[in-house]
């Protein structure tokens, strides 16, 4: 039934005629008291008819396989455990998946950052009036372009000082600051994020200071100068530490969502720190204290992480453990050198979430308010229904992949060019602002150059800083110092007090 | 137990299933206290501690004891593995407790090592304290970013602000007619990562009062068990039975005391090394056999008072004997003060160079034997003069 065919509101339709018989042996089950009964969702978040039920999520039968066979007293008809919804057909059905036509990308925003679609006229042919589509306001507009600008300003000179020797590498994430900011925008400070390492959108957005970011970069923040920069890390944001490898955060995020789910049920109980109490730090407290019934897990990844075997882990365990995680895929065309066209041969991300039952949707990523309107609905929808959610963010990485990376090598100058003219996303919504009446061009120099100033004094502060001290080697390696550590701090101590005129700074301020 | 003991319990759940009973922490206690009393005996748990005999428990048991009460006792810990729940566990480890603590806290998982160590690693930064079995720690190689990478070096990258009181458990080392890819060492891939703590399990005391530390613990811990010794039974002392029975970890075990060498070894291997002995006794040597208990924190002192005392070592590990435990081990002696008390080069008993061949004949070549000990302990007493070629 759904196979070779668009996913869209009939194909909905008949899975609903479909699943509706499935209700009723459901409540014979419930007679027989041989099943407890789960309430099917009522109505789908995505379609624009009121009264569809889709594929519902941990809300549908739980299927046992040790108890496959219980399901019905007489059997109705033949069932493999494999794929209880399927029916059997004589035709010969293949889903032919280059003729399948690619799910389509949702946007708001025109280039010119105009109003597309029932966003700007209620009576557009291309979507049902009833579906109101209810983008954020001047407030929130303005954040986000002046966080998304904060974004370009730091990635710009922090890239410099890598250049000039000043840090030792650095990422930045131009032509993708509408993706993250506005994702951010839409959650709650005190969602947990586990990210990959673009998104320092997500703590600009949360609060985190130039200046607390440049420490990172340095070696002199408050991770201890244990990780390399853009490898931060927040508990007071909820924005755990960055890890290089990829996708690793995939499950990571699954297994944290796992536990807001048995948290929210009253199973566990989390410590404090881990339940959203603290709030965040710029006491933004429009979205401040959240317990885990309203919490959600967000994990950023990759077109290139969606390839490693733990994003395939992360996804199947969140659907089968019904984790409210929400998955964003940053799909900006490049793996380092590898374009998508060579990292995977189906339609981008998004499809692969309907392979692991869960939903999933396609967004203009460079559209700072199609992006946050998805991630406000996706928010709502793992809340309410306690599924995870995959959303594909398409973009475009107008800089390189890292200060190590030079991608003249493998793209045109004028590919660059072109993305950056056509699909800016500051741009788009400065135009947007604009056109509403709530911006214009000299604020945004004002704007601009006050953050610049901001930036370059929080850089040379945290170069004046003192350096990370020696003495903090030994820590945080176990919860507890253990014995042999002890040994050699003490001999590193007794180094450093031996040759107080080479180690001057670090005899200054020592401890045992 | 796995007798008519077994077969008994499988009816009992295949009864209750049929009836459409879910699996409630409630409706559980039934079959928890039945489960229970095949386990600990008449007199179970709650018996006084005068009127009690030593109680005997397989180590599968003695496991499975200690996981009951930590789930018991703190709700946040739960278990994740592959068959863990519905099939009892792999190898019954964790038997009847999906029935006790229900679904949400003993979680059968879909097959990918990767995203069961990195959900469990997740579960852990977010507050929870999981353990992760697998199903050998062969296949934990398809998870080894995730323990290595994120569970053993989180709390170090963030500065203390990443606390992982996560346990990896499983079985660990060779079986029997499994071949290579079955039977494995990790003791020494893992001992070598700062962040983890490696504890190896050779007895039914090793097996409740290790992992009771172990999920007590807030760091990182794994507890390498072993299949062949998951049927053995031992006694065990009122002591060992109790509730809060913790093994520190970082100390080593004594199993017999002796003056003439020490023989450290670890899981399996320290019960050939006590055959060994008891057969040395004949020809009147006098060993001590050490069992390693801790792999990470290693006893270094231990070690060195017991090499002191008798001046010469022999270390035994049923792992590869290049950078394995015993070349910890022996490294540790050379560079310390107890060098100076040998009195011959240490002897290193481990399996052959080479991965596990299946053919019984072969294994038992490749495995280390109590004659392999015994010959390696005269070699070191001079008795005997052995060329042996390493590449």
């Amino acid at each position: 039934m759904l196979c070779g065919q668009a996913y869209d509101a009939h194909s909905l339709a008949a899975a609903a005629a479909m699943l509706a018989t499935r209700f009723e042996w459901r409540s014979g089950l419930r007679a027989a008291g041989r099943w407890s009964g789960a309430k099917p969702p009522r109505r789908h978040w995505s379609t624009s008819s009121s009264t569809t039920t889709g594929p519902g999520g941990a809300d549908a039968v739980p299927v046992s396989s040790a108890g496959s066979w219980e399901q019905e007293a007489e059997p109705k008809q033949f069932k493999y455990p494999g794929a209880q919804g399927s029916k059997f057909s004589a035709k010969f059905n293949v889903v032919q998946a280059k003729f399948r036509t690619p799910a389509s990308t949702f946007r708001v925003l025109s280039e010119a950052g105009d109003l597309v679609g029932s966003a700007a006229a209620p009576a557009s042919p291309e979507h049902a009036p009833s579906r109101h589509i209810a983008l954020a306001g001047r407030e929130t507009v303005s954040q986000m372009y002046k966080h998304m600008v904060q974004l370009r300003v730091m990635d710009e000179y922090l890239y410099s000082a890598q250049r000039q020797g000043r840090i030792s590498f650095y990422m930045t994430s131009a032509g993708e600051e509408a993706a993250v900011i506005g994702t951010a925008a839409a959650l709650k400070d005190t969602d947990p994020v586990f990210a990959q390492y673009r998104e320092q959108g997500v703590l600009l957005w949360r609060g985190f200071t130039f200046q607390e970011f440049c420490m990172q970069c340095f070696g002199k923040g408050a991770d201890k100068g244990r990780q390399m920069p853009v490898h931060y890390g927040s508990p007071e944001l909820a924005f755990h530490t960055v890890s290089s490898p990829l996708a690793t955060q995939l499950p990571q995020a699954s297994g944290a969502a796992y536990a807001l789910r048995l948290a929210r049920k009253g199973s566990i109980k989390l410590p404090a720190s881990t339940s959203g109490s603290n709030g965040s730090k710029k006491g933004r407290s429009a979205h401040s204290t959240a317990g885990p019934e309203d919490m959600i897990v967000t994990c950023f990844f990759g077109d290139g992480a969606a390839s490693e075997g733990d994003f395939h882990a992360g996804l199947n365990f969140s659907a089968t453990l019904g984790c409210p995680v929400l998955f964003v895929c940053r799909n900006n065309g490049f793996a380092i050198s590898t374009p998508t066209k060579e990292q995977y041969r189906g339609d981008g991300v998004v499809m692969r979430g309907l392979g692991y039952g869960m939903d999933a949707v396609r967004v203009d990523g460079n559209d700072a308010l199609a992006v946050e309107y998805t991630v406000r609905e996706a928010r709502k929808h793992i809340v309410e229904h306690q599924v995870p959610v995959l959303v594909e963010l398409m973009t475009y990485r107008v800089g390189h992949h890292s200060t190590s990376d030079d991608s003249s090598q493998y793209r045109e100058a004028n590919e660059m060019q072109f993305y950056n003219e056509r699909a800016d996303p500051l741009r788009r919504l400065r135009a947007y602002m604009q056109r509403s009446g709530w911006w214009d061009d000299e604020q945004d120099t004002q704007y601009m150059q006050d953050q610049k100033r901001e930036l370059l004094t929080a850089i040379k502060a945290a170069e004046k800083e003192p350096d990370t001290h020696p003495m903090t080697l030994f820590d945080d390696v176990y919860h507890e110092l253990p014995p042999s550590l002890v040994e050699q701090r003490k001999e590193l101590y007794n180094h450093l007090r031996s040759y107080p005129h080479v180690y001057k700074a670090a005899v200054h301020d020592m401890h045992v | 137990m796995a007798g008519t003991g077994g077969v008994m319990r499988l009816s009992a759940r295949r009864r209750a299933l049929a009836q459409g009973w879910t699996a409630h922490a409630g409706s559980g206690a039934m079959l928890g206290a039945a489960v229970r009393r095949e386990l600990y005996g008449a007199r179970g748990v709650h018996a006084s501690a005068a009127a009690r005999a030593p109680t005997t428990m397989a180590v599968r048991d003695a496991l499975n004891s200690a996981m009951e009460e930590e789930m018991a006792r703190d709700s946040t810990v739960v278990l994740l593995g592959e068959e863990v729940g519905e099939y009892q566990g792999a190898y019954k480890v964790t038997r009847g407790l999906l029935q006790r603590f229900g679904s949400k806290r003993v979680i059968d998982t879909p097959i990918t090592e990767a995203g069961i160590a990195g959900v469990a690693t997740g579960a852990a930064f977010a507050g929870v304290r999981p353990i992760c079995e697998f199903m050998t720690f062969n296949f934990a190689m398809q998870a080894m970013d995730q323990i290595v990478n994120s569970a053993a070096k989180h709390h170090y990258m963030s500065a203390g602000n990443v606390k992982c009181p996560i346990v990896f458990r499983g079985p660990n080392g060779s079986a029997a007619g499994v071949a290579a890819q079955h039977s494995q060492c990790f003791a020494a891939f893992y001992g070598s990562v700062p962040g983890l703590k490696v504890v190896s399990v050779y007895d039914s005391e090793d097996a409740r009062g290790l992992l009771k530390h172990a999920i007590r613990d807030p760091n990182p811990v794994l507890v390498l068990e072993h299949e062949i010794m998951y049927g053995e039974k031992f006694e065990l002392s009122d002591e060992a039975m109790r509730e809060d029975f913790l093994i520190p970890f970082g100390k080593c075990k004594i199993m017999r005391e002796g003056t003439d060498v020490t023989i450290v070894a670890l899981a399996a291997a320290v019960g050939k090394a006590i055959k060994a002995a008891d057969a040395l006794k004949k020809d009147g040597i006098s060993a001590e056999v050490i069992n390693l208990r801790s792999i990470r924190p290693l006893d270094r002192a231990g070690i060195i008072a017991s090499v002191q005392k008798t001046h010469r070592l022999v270390t035994v590990e049923e792992g590869w004997p290049q950078s394995g435990v015993g070349a910890e081990v022996i490294a540790s002696i050379a560079e310390s003060d107890a060098f100076w008390s040998l009195d011959a080069p240490i002897e290193r008993v481990a399996t052959c160079d080479m991965p596990t061949p299946y053919a019984k004949p072969l294994e038992d070549a490749w495995t280390p034997q109590i004659h392999d000990i015994v010959q390696a302990v005269h070699a070191c007493l001079g008795k005997v003069n052995q060329a042996r070629i390493l590449p």
